[in-house]
């Protein structure tokens, strides 16, 4: 019977693995525009040189397959936006003009007129760069430069002091939704590209959207995504776990000067590589988690056991602010009770203690 | 069926009859003479004065002793009532006793599985209960109950599990034997291992085809002893089970066997039953010419499953024919679209008679073991005839009904939790950055971006580094990427080839010495975390205690190891020693956590015990002088 059964168009083992080489590379950046991370970066890189270093980085991912692919997505602290490609713009028409001879008015006007497509793109001096590779890098610097001129310092304080988190959450799950729009849903073709994220992230302090983090990191987790995290400045606090649990590589980097090195060793290899490779990646993780209640980060916390949500402090109304499940008061008050060692219920303390109890009572009942 | 047993008794101080009827499910007691007021206080038929309890009801019998001038006999039922009836004479009693009793302990068998299962699962009323013949089983529900405290009492279940699972009971001897953890206190975070446990153990195995299990092993005598070549000898083994199963499943064969096996000894028999065409038609397989043919068993090859011929299922099935106009499932197979115009091949006259008595076999057994199946999967005939209602009913013609949706109601309280705008993380970050205005750090960053039409050339250029930065990050991805193969080597190949052969032993001294640690770490931080005053005065000391004896073994074995290497110089020895604790010193860092905990509360109460207890004495002696 065995050998009717219509099974062998299920590809086994090592004919999966040698489809999954042939795909082609989707690579999805997100690069973390917030101004304070950048502007305090004194010892560390200036923006500038990092996004050399990663348009540099881009280009070699393009230049290993002739079919890969890239996304270039900002995170800024008041919008996420797309760097490249920028929706809306036909990049299959970009025709070749002769350079700054003609091109003086009508560069004007493309700067100005904010990136509306109109079919035609000023081309710069340089004819002589491989196609793809320009169009990203000038897409990716023009979409940068008119995200930070247009962000007013208004946007990014609060308080009178800046803001440090960006839309890391909105970033991570805009990058997943566009992968899952390239790989096309599953069927029975398999996926059309294999994925992956790259995080460059500069700013401390994430636990505001610990719960959002966390859903994207288990939906790329499903889908098979890894993140991999490139880190400059302070360790972020759940950024790690989303390297580890996507199985992609956690860097932080000692030598920020050094990024483009970074990038083109550890974080280059596409994921079929990687089966094979060691990576270089952090072993140990802070696998502490924020509380739902206050988002301050936890090692030791309190869990609805039902909606597995997590606090700091058992919640004062007795239910669970996600699942609304009330919790029972007896429970609640054990949690809270603090550890006793010490008792007084020591023989000769109890005597004393009626021998006070007794003439307590006689000093309060009318004296002879 | 029994003979119905009455007996003359008194109920109320009236005259009647207690009977015990023929099925021996019900007592009843019935006054001879009609009462006057029709009220019954005592849950007796308010009509005839009649009591009627039923035999599954009884809770417990309880007689007169025999030295007591009357013979009564008390029943209570476990609604809690009682029915008290005099007996004229202790025979009658003795008598009625013996009855009850016998018809108690027949019925408690069944009893015993139809009550937890009333108790566990709904188990749906099956009227095909009487046409089942598959072999009974009991339900997996364990006799003595999934209680916690049945659980932590029975000792031989534990031991079972402990066989079961070598590392529990390593644990267990450590921590009990050895170390004298209470084994109460053992058991209570492992209830869930037990309960499993015993379920597992009251799990029986479901009805199959028993005649599919029999496989005739053939054994070929071989030459030397003399055996002519290729005479085989076909072994069989049948236990009383299978036989019993056998029966159940095929009554052909048991009627085979009625007829024929007072003349003919039973291993003939059976040796004759498997060789036989018989077997082969109930087993599936096709008769061929070559079977050798047995007179006996072919009488039966005929008849099917049952024992029934064809003549006889004829008759059966004449009330049941369904005229073919009407016959809704004959006519919603006989499409002559679906598979062309030749009949299924179930229907047609050509096949071979032995296909179809094949598969027909086969679904019916199948359908008899599933239906035999005690519980769960079964649907109540009244089910089923509503499924059938239901799809016989026209549809179509009802009046379109609204469609109601159902609301769902977004629960808005918790857009505060995922809110990003930083306002409270700001807060806590605020130091960095702080000398930097935001228009600035702005500025700074536009500044260094070219604009498009910038030469991009340069720009890249700017990327490269001086070498001696490249090379620090070089060898940083490099550190790493030694580091990660170091751990992940010895978990992805499973050979341990970095630790050192002498480390084997002391590692396995010191996992055990750290399982009993953790062990008695978790009883002590649930009993000094529970707040109870009476765990703290009983249990705590000793965990306490306990605690800091695993301690001082870890560091005995540290000590072990390193003294067996004394050779080595003393710096040496050092560097040793410091390794092996880095096997455990996470352990060790949590015992001394816990010690410490223990004794800074243990001082901050007393403390508070001394400072309140002053107090109040100093109130008292200012209270005497009255």
């Amino acid at each position: 019977m065995n050998a009717v059964d219509g099974s062998s168009h299920v590809p086994q083992d090592g004919l999966a693995s040698e489809l999954e080489e042939e795909l082609p590379s989707l690579l999805v950046l997100v690069l973390d525009t917030s101004p304070l991370g950048w502007g305090a970066q004194s010892a560390g890189i200036s923006l500038r040189e990092a996004v050399a270093s990663l348009l540099i980085f881009i280009n070699s991912h393009l230049a290993l397959n002739h079919s890969n692919e890239v996304a270039v997505i900002a995170a800024h602290p008041t919008c996420v936006k797309f760097l490249y490609p920028v929706p809306g713009e036909d990049y299959s028409t970009v025709t070749q003009k002769s350079s700054a001879a003609a091109g003086a008015e009508e560069s004007l006007e493309e700067t100005n007129s904010n990136g509306q497509s109109n079919g035609h793109n000023a081309v710069p001096s340089d004819a002589s760069m491989y196609r793809q590779f320009r169009v990203v890098n000038e897409s990716v610097m023009k979409q940068l430069e008119l995200l930070l001129l247009a962000t007013s310092p208004a946007d990014i304080e609060h308080n009178g002091k800046m803001s440090d988190t960006t839309l890391m959450s909105g970033a991570l799950s805009v990058s997943l939704a566009y992968i899952n729009r390239l790989i096309g849903g599953v069927n029975d073709d398999g996926p059309k590209v294999r994925a992956r994220i790259m995080v460059v992230s500069v700013c401390s302090d994430l636990s505001s959207q610990y719960v959002p983090i966390m859903n994207c990191i288990f939906a790329a987790q499903k889908m098979k995504v890894p993140i991999d995290i490139c880190k400059i400045g302070n360790n972020t606090g759940f950024l790690e776990q989303a390297a580890d649990t996507t199985g992609g590589v956690y860097m932080h980097l000692e030598h920020p000067r050094g990024m483009i090195q970074y990038l083109l060793t550890a974080f280059l290899p596409d994921r079929v590589l990687r089966k094979h490779l060691v990576l270089p990646t952090q072993s140990s993780i802070d696998f502490r988690a924020a509380c739902f209640c206050h988002n301050r980060i936890v090692d030791i916390g309190y869990v609805c056991n039902i909606c597995l949500s997590i606090y700091c402090q058992p919640p004062a109304d007795g239910s669970c602010a996600i699942c609304d499940t009330i919790f029972d008061p007896r429970n609640l008050a054990d949690l809270l009770k603090k550890p006793v060692v010490v008792t007084a219920a020591a023989p000769k303390k109890a005597k004393k203690k009626k021998k006070k109890d007794s003439e307590a009572i006689s000093s309060l009942t009318p004296g002879p | 069926m029994q003979a119905p047993f009455s007996v003359p008794a008194l109920y109320s101080k009236k005259k009647g009859t207690i009977s015990v009827s023929s099925g021996r499910n019900v007592v009843e007691w019935s006054p001879s003479v009609a009462p006057l007021d029709a009220i019954d206080a005592n849950g007796g038929d308010p009509l005839n004065g009649t009591v009627v309890v039923r035999l599954d009801d009884i809770a417990g019998l309880q007689a007169s002793p025999a030295t007591h001038a009357k013979a009564r006999l008390r029943i209570t039922t476990t609604s809690h009532t009682q029915f008290t009836f005099e007996l004229p004479t202790r025979a009658n009693l003795e008598a009625l006793k013996a009855v009850l009793a016998a018809a108690n302990a027949v019925s408690s068998s069944s009893s015993a599985a139809q009550s937890p299962s009333a108790l566990g699962t709904p188990v749906p009323a099956t009227p095909g209960a009487a046409s089942r013949s598959g072999p009974t089983r009991k339900l997996a529900i364990p006799s003595k109950g999934l209680s916690d405290a049945n659980l932590l009492a029975d000792k031989t279940l534990q031991q079972s599990l402990m066989k079961s699972n070598g590392d529990l009971q390593q644990q267990f001897l450590d921590a009990v034997v050895q170390q004298s953890l209470p084994s109460d206190q053992f058991w209570r975070p492992r209830i869930p291992l037990l309960r499993m446990h015993s379920l597992v153990l009251a799990q029986r195995r479901g009805p199959y085809n028993v005649l599919a299990t029999v496989k005739p092993v053939s054994t070929m005598q071989s030459e030397a002893t003399g055996g002519a070549a290729g005479a085989a000898q076909v072994k069989v083994s049948l236990s009383p089970d299978k036989v019993r199963d056998i029966f159940a499943q095929y009554p052909v064969v048991r009627r085979a066997y009625d007829e024929n096996v007072p003349p003919l000894v039973e291993t003939t028999f059976w040796s004759r039953f498997f060789l036989s065409k018989l077997c082969r038609k109930l087993r599936g397989e096709k008769i061929g010419l070559n079977d050798a043919p047995d007179n006996i068993m072919d009488k039966y090859l005929d008849l099917d499953e049952y024992g029934t011929t064809a003549e006889q299922r004829e008759l059966e099935n004449e009330n049941a024919k369904i005229m073919r106009f009407v016959d809704v499932e004959a006519n919603e197979m006989d499409d002559s679209q679906r598979a062309g115009n030749r009949p299924d091949i179930t229907m047609r006259q050509t096949t071979h008679k032995d296909t179809l008595s094949m598969i027909r076999t086969m679904n019916k057994l199948s359908q008899k073991i599933v239906e035999s199946v005690e519980g769960e999967a079964q649907q109540p005939v009244e089910e089923q005839e509503q499924l059938k209602q239901r799809e016989l009913a026209l549809q179509d013609l009802e009046p379109a009904r609204a469609v109601s949706h159902i609301g769902l109601h977004l629960h808005r309280s918790t857009d505060s939790l995922y809110s990003s705008t930083a306002g409270k993380a700001a807060d806590a970050l605020a130091t960095q950055g702080n000398g930097l205005g935001a228009s600035k750090a702005l500025e700074s960053m536009i500044d260094g971006l070219p604009g498009s039409t910038g030469s991009m050339p340069e720009l890249l250029n700017s990327a490269v580094p001086s070498s001696s930065t490249i090379s620090h990050a070089q060898s940083q991805v490099f550190d790493l990427i030694h580091a990660r193969r170091r751990t992940e080597g010895n978990l992805r190949d499973g050979d341990d080839s970095v630790t050192p052969a002498g480390d084997a032993v002391t590692l396995r001294d010191l996992k055990l010495s750290h399982t009993t640690a953790i062990e008695f770490l978790h009883h002590f931080w649930a009993a000094l975390l529970s707040g109870e005053p009476s765990r703290a005065v009983s249990a705590l000391p000793l965990l306490v205690g306990s605690v800091e004896k695993s301690k001082v073994r870890l560091d005995a074995i540290v000590d072990q190891h390193v003294n067996q290497n004394a050779a080595q110089g003393p710096t040496k020895l050092v560097q040793e020693k410091k390794r092996v604790q880095g096997y455990v010193q996470i352990t060790l860092d949590a015992l001394q956590s816990a010690t410490k905990t223990y004794y800074d509360l243990v001082k901050e109460q007393q403390a508070a015990l001394t400072a309140s207890t002053g107090q109040s004495e100093n109130s008292t002696d200012t209270g005497t002088p009255h």
